[in-house]
C-alpha cells in the first residue's frame, strides 16, 4: 500500500515536471506576441553550413549566399520581378566596354567603403583577381576566367606567366581595367557571380586566417556579421559603412542552418522563418492554406539530361540515340515524377539563357527546341531505332538489345526516374534496360572512366550564356570530354571549331546562329537528351518586401524590407 | 586491479591505432573525392591545382605516413579539407558538449524513469499496471526515435506551439530532442529492470528477508533494488559512449549544432582528416567507457571483484 503511494507521488512528480516544461513553451509564445513590432529582421535558412568567408576559396552554395550579403562585387546581378534579373552598379558605379568588346573599364563608386572605414579601391579588385590567378591560392572560381582574361590561364597553370601579368590593372584607385582574350557578353554576369573582393591590407595581414571567423573578415556589402556559430546560425547586421546604407531598411538577418526540409517548413509556417523552399506538395498545400505567403515557382537554370556513351556498340549510332531521346514524353515525365513542379525542356538551353541582351531562344526563333522538332518528325521511335540497327548491320529485332542505365545517386527521385525510364524505353522501343543504382559520387567516377551506357546527369551553369554548357562537351578540354562521352568524330571536331569561332563574334544574332549549329550537333544528334529543369516552389511571407525569386540573379539585401 | 587496468589500457591504445589505420585506408579507398565535394565539378587541370594544395596528389602510403606522424607527434587530427581553417580538434572542442548534454540528459531520464517503471511492473506482476507498462514498452521499443521526434515536433511544436520547432541555446530547445531520444531507452531499461527484478524477487535471500519480518519497503530498497541494478550498470557504459551516434538524426531534425552533423557530412564528402579525427575520438570514448564499466561492475557487485581477485 505504502509502496503504491510512493509510486503515485513519483508519477505526480513526472507530471509536474512535464507541466513545467510545457510552461516554458507557453512563455515563449507570449514573448513573441508582445515583441511583434515591425522590426527590420529577416529570418532565412540554408540546408548546409557556411564553410568560410574567404571568397577566394569558399564557394559552396551557402558560402555564396552569405558572400552575397556581406560583399559587394563590381556589379550585381540582381533578381527583379517577373523572373528577370538585371546587372546594376555595385562597388563600381559605372563601366565602359570598348568597341571590340575586349576591354572593360570599371569606375569605382567613390563612397564604397570597407567595414573598417577604408576605401574600396580598384587595387583591392586587382589584388583579388591576381590572387585568383595564383595557383598556390587554389581559388575555386579561378578556372572560370581561364581563356577569358588575358594571360589568366597561363598564370593559373604555370605556363610562362605570373599572376602579375594578367590583364587586370588598377589605372588609379578609382579605375580598374580588365582586358579579355575574346569578347564575352557574359563577362559582367561572371564578375557579378564569382568575384567577391578581399581587402588587400587585411588579407596580407591575416594570411590564411582571412575569412575563417567573423572578426578576421572585412566587409563591403550591405550586411556584416555580428556573430557566427557555424552550424546553428549567422547573425548579420546592417553595415553602416556600406555606400547604400542610407537607403537600406533591413537591420538584421538571421541566417540559420536547418538541414531537415520538413523542419524548415514547420518553422516557416510557425513564423520562425520568412522564406522557405519545398517541393513537397503536401506541405505546399498547408502553406497555401495559411495564406500569409506568396509562392514563386521559377525553374532552376540547371538542366537535367541523359548522357549517351558513344563507345557503346548501339549508342554509337545517331538514329538509335535520337530514338532514345524522343521515346519519352517530357511533360508526362514531369507530371509523374515531379508532381508537375518542373519544366520540360526540348533544348539544352533554358529559355532564360541569354546571348548579349536577348535570350538565345528568341534570337534563334525557337529552332533550338530540337527534341520537340524530332518528336514531330519521327512519330515512331521504334522504327527509328530499327533503322539505326540496320545502319549498324545488326538484327532489327530490338528485343535483343540490352542497354545499361546509371542512376545519379540512390535517392528516391533518382530511383523513380530510373524505373520510369526503364518502363517507357522498354515499352516504346522493345529493348531491355538494365538499371545500375549507384551513389552520386560513384556515378561521377564511372563517367570519368567512361564506364556507362546511359547516365542520368545535370549541370548548373556558372554564367548565363550558352557557352557555359557547350564548353562542357568540348571534346578535348571539356568536363565531359571525348574520353568520357566517346564523342570523337567529324561532328565533335566541327563542334569544337564552332565554339572557337563563336568566341570572337560580337554580334548577338551571328553568335546565336553559331550556337544553334553547335546545338544541332549536340542535342539534334542526341549526344545528350535534355529532360527538364527542376523547379521547387519558394514561399516568401507577405510582410517581406522586395524579395523576388528568380532563375538567375541573386537577392539584393539592400533592397529587402519588412512591412507587417 | 592496477595490472588489470594497465593491460586494458595497452589494448585500448593498440585498438585505437588499428582503428585509425583502417579508417584512413577505408576513406582513401572509398569512391569519390573530397575536392569534388568541396568545389563541385571543374576541369581536370583546375582540379589538380587544388589537389596539389592539399597533398592529395601524393600516393596513399606517403599520405598515411605523413598523417600518422603528425597525429602521433602533435595530437593534431589535421585541417579539414572541406572546412578550410578548421581541424577535427576544433570541431570536437566546440561541438562535443552540445551532443553530450542532450545524450547525458536523455540517459539520466532513461535510467531513472526506466528503473522506476521496471520496478513497478515487476512488483505488480500480472496486475493491470504491469500489463499497461509492458504494452507501452513494446510500442516504444519498436518505434525508432526519429519517428517519435517527428511526432513530437509536429504536435508539441508545430500544432500546439508549446516549444520551438528547432533551435539551440535555451532550455526550451532541449525538450523535444531529449524526450525523443529518451523514450526508446526508457522502454529498454524498463524491460531489463522488470526482468531482473523478477529474477531477484524469487531468490532465496529475499524470501529470507521477508521471513525475518523485513518490511516490504525495506526489502525492496535494501535487497531487490541493489541486486537488480547490476545488469542496468552494464548497459549504461555503452549507452554513454553511444550518445553521439544516437543523436545524429535528431540533431539534423532539430538543427542542433552537435557533432553528428560534421560526422555524417565528413563521410559523404570524403573529408579524410575529419572522418579519421572524429572516428578516433568516438573510439576513445567507447573504449574508455567500457573500461569504466568493467571497473564499476566490480564495485556494484562484490562477487565479481572477488572472482577476479582469486584468479
Amino acid at each position: 500500500m505504502k509502496l503504491r503511494k510512493k509510486m503515485l507521488a513519483g508519477l505526480m512528480a513526472v507530471a509536474l515536471a512535464a507541466g513545467s516544461l510545457a510552461g516554458c513553451g507557453g512563455e515563449e509564445k507570449e514573448k513573441k506576441t508582445s515583441g511583434g513590432s515591425t522590426e527590420q529582421v529577416l529570418n532565412i535558412s540554408t540546408n548546409s553550413v557556411v564553410i568560410g568567408l574567404n571568397p577566394l576559396v569558399n564557394t559552396t552554395a551557402p558560402d555564396n549566399k552569405a558572400h552575397n550579403m556581406i560583399y559587394d562585387p563590381l556589379v550585381r546581378d540582381r533578381s527583379a520581378e517577373g523572373n528577370t534579373d538585371e546587372i546594376v552598379p555595385a562597388a563600381a558605379e559605372s563601366w565602359d566596354v570598348s568597341e571590340d568588346g575586349l576591354t572593360y573599364t570599371f569606375h569605382m563608386n567613390p563612397d564604397a567603403k570597407w567595414s573598417d572605414g577604408s576605401k574600396v579601391t580598384a587595387n583591392d579588385f586587382e589584388f583579388t583577381f591576381k590572387k585568383m590567378a595564383d595557383p598556390s591560392v587554389a581559388a575555386t572560381n579561378a578556372w572560370l576566367f581561364d581563356g577569358v582574361i588575358t594571360n589568366f590561364s597561363e598564370a593559373l597553370y604555370n605556363n610562362g606567366k605570373t599572376p602579375d601579368e594578367i590583364g587586370v590593372k588598377a589605372l588609379d584607385e578609382n579605375t580598374l581595367q580588365i582586358t579579355l582574350v575574346h569578347p564575352a557578353s557574359y563577362f559582367l554576369g561572371l564578375v557579378a557571380g564569382s568575384v567577391y573582393p578581399v581587402n588587400q591590407a587585411k588579407y596580407e595581414e591575416y594570411g590564411a586566417d582571412y575569412g575563417t571567423s567573423a572578426d578576421k573578415t572585412v566587409y563591403n556589402g550591405p550586411l556584416k556579421i555580428k556573430s557566427w556559430s557555424q552550424n546553428t546560425e549567422m547573425i548579420l547586421e546592417k553595415n553602416e559603412q556600406y555606400w547604400g546604407a542610407d537607403d537600406m531598411k533591413l537591420d538584421t538577418v538571421n541566417f540559420k542552418v536547418i538541414q531537415d526540409p520538413s523542419t524548415a517548413v514547420q518553422a516557416f509556417i510557425n513564423g520562425e522563418l520568412d522564406v522557405v523552399s519545398t517541393s513537397d506538395t503536401n506541405w505546399g498545400k498547408t502553406i497555401a492554406a495559411s495564406g500569409d505567403s506568396t509562392e514563386s515557382n521559377v525553374p532552376s537554370n540547371a538542366p537535367e539530361f541523359f548522357m549517351f556513351n558513344l563507345k557503346n556498340e548501339y549508342l554509337s549510332n545517331t538514329k538509335i540515340r535520337q530514338a532514345l531521346s524522343i521515346a519519352f514524353d517530357r511533360q508526362e515525365m514531369v507530371d509523374t515524377l515531379r508532381d508537375g513542379k518542373s519544366e520540360p525542356i526540348y533544348s539544352l538551353m533554358p529559355d532564360t539563357m541569354k546571348v548579349g541582351e536577348n535570350t538565345y531562344t528568341e534570337l534563334v526563333d525557337g529552332k533550338n527546341h530540337f527534341v520537340s522538332a524530332m518528336q514531330e518528325e519521327y512519330t515512331d521511335p521504334k522504327a527509328l531505332f530499327q533503322e539505326g540497327l540496320k545502319e549498324l548491320g545488326k538484327d532489327t529485332d530490338t528485343s535483343k538489345v540490352t542497354i545499361r542505365y546509371a542512376s545519379r545517386g540512390t535517392d528516391e527521385l533518382s530511383k523513380k526516374i530510373g524505373e520510369w525510364m526503364k518502363q517507357v524505353w522498354e515499352e516504346k522501343l522493345g529493348i531491355t534496360v538494365q538499371i545500375d543504382m549507384m551513389e552520386w559520387n560513384i556515378m561521377w567516377d564511372k563517367i570519368d572512366a567512361g564506364d556507362y551506357d546511359i547516365a542520368q546527369a545535370g549541370w548548373g551553369p556558372y554564367y548565363n550564356e550558352p557557352s557555359a554548357f557547350f564548353q562542357l562537351f568540348e571534346p578535348d578540354n571539356g568536363y565531359f570530354n571525348a574520353d568520357k562521352t566517346g564523342w570523337n568524330n567529324e561532328d565533335s571536331k566541327r563542334f569544337k571549331e564552332l565554339l572557337e569561332q563563336a568566341k570572337y563574334v560580337v554580334d548577338e544574332q551571328e553568335k546565336a546562329n553559331i550556337y544553334l549549329e553547335a546545338e544541332t550537333l549536340l542535342v539534334g544528334n542526341a549526344i545528350i537528351a535534355p529532360t527538364y529543369l527542376e523547379a521547387s516552389p519558394t514561399y516568401v511571407k507577405n510582410y517581406v518586401k522586395n524579395y523576388p525569386v528568380t532563375t538567375n540573379g541573386t537577392t539584393d539585401f539592400s533592397q529587402v524590407y519588412i512591412e507587417k | 586491479m592496477l595490472k588489470f587496468i594497465g593491460k586494458r589500457l595497452a589494448y585500448a591504445i593498440l585498438t585505437l591505432f588499428l582503428i585509425a589505420t583502417a579508417t584512413f585506408f577505408l576513406v582513401a579507398g572509398a569512391p569519390g573525392d573530397p575536392i569534388a565535394a568541396k568545389v563541385g565539378q571543374m576541369p581536370e587541370q583546375a582540379q589538380e591545382i587544388i589537389e596539389e594544395k592539399y597533398g592529395l596528389d601524393k600516393p596513399v602510403l606517403q599520405r598515411y605516413v605523413i598523417y600518422m606522424k603528425n597525429l602521433l607527434t602533435t595530437g593534431d587530427f589535421g585541417e579539414s579539407i572541406i572546412y578550410t581553417g578548421k581541424s577535427a580538434n576544433d570541431v570536437i572542442k566546440t561541438n562535443t558538449w552540445v551532443s553530450a548534454k542532450i545524450g547525458l540528459l536523455a540517459i539520466f531520464f532513461q535510467v531513472t524513469i526506466g528503473v522506476s517503471l521496471g520496478l513497478v511492473a515487476a512488483l505488480n506482476r500480472g496486475k493491470p499496471v504491469d500489463h499497461i507498462i509492458r504494452v507501452l514498452v513494446v510500442l516504444a521499443i519498436c518505434v525508432p526515435s526519429f519517428v517519435f521526434a517527428a511526432v513530437l515536433q509536429y504536435f508539441l511544436a508545430f500544432k500546439w506551439k508549446l516549444v520551438p520547432v528547432f533551435g539551440w541555446g535555451e532550455l526550451k530547445h532541449y525538450i523535444l530532442p531529449v524526450a525523443a531520444y529518451a523514450i526508446g531507452g526508457i522502454a529498454s531499461y524498463t524491460k531489463y529492470m522488470r526482468n531482473s527484478t523478477l529474477s531477484v524477487i524469487s531468490e532465496d535471500y529475499i524470501v529470507t528477508a521477508q521471513a525475518k519480518g523485513c518490511t516490504q519497503k525495506r526489502t525492496v530498497r535494501k535487497h531487490v533494488l541493489r541486486n537488480s541494478m547490476i545488469p542496468i550498470v552494464t548497459m549504461i557504459g555503452p549507452a554513454v559512449a553511444g550518445i553521439f551516434a544516437g543523436s545524429f538524426i535528431l540533431e539534423k531534425m532539430f538543427a542542433i549544432p552537435g557533432l553528428g552533423f560534421y560526422y555524417v557530412k565528413a563521410v559523404s564528402d570524403n573529408d579524410y582528416t575529419m572522418v579519421i579525427g572524429l572516428t578516433i575520438f568516438f573510439a576513445i570514448l567507447f573504449v574508455g567507457a567500457l573500461i569504466v564499466v568493467d571497473i564499476l561492475y566490480g564495485i556494484v557487485d562484490p562477487r565479481i571483484r572477488v572472482a577476479k581477485g582469486k584468479k
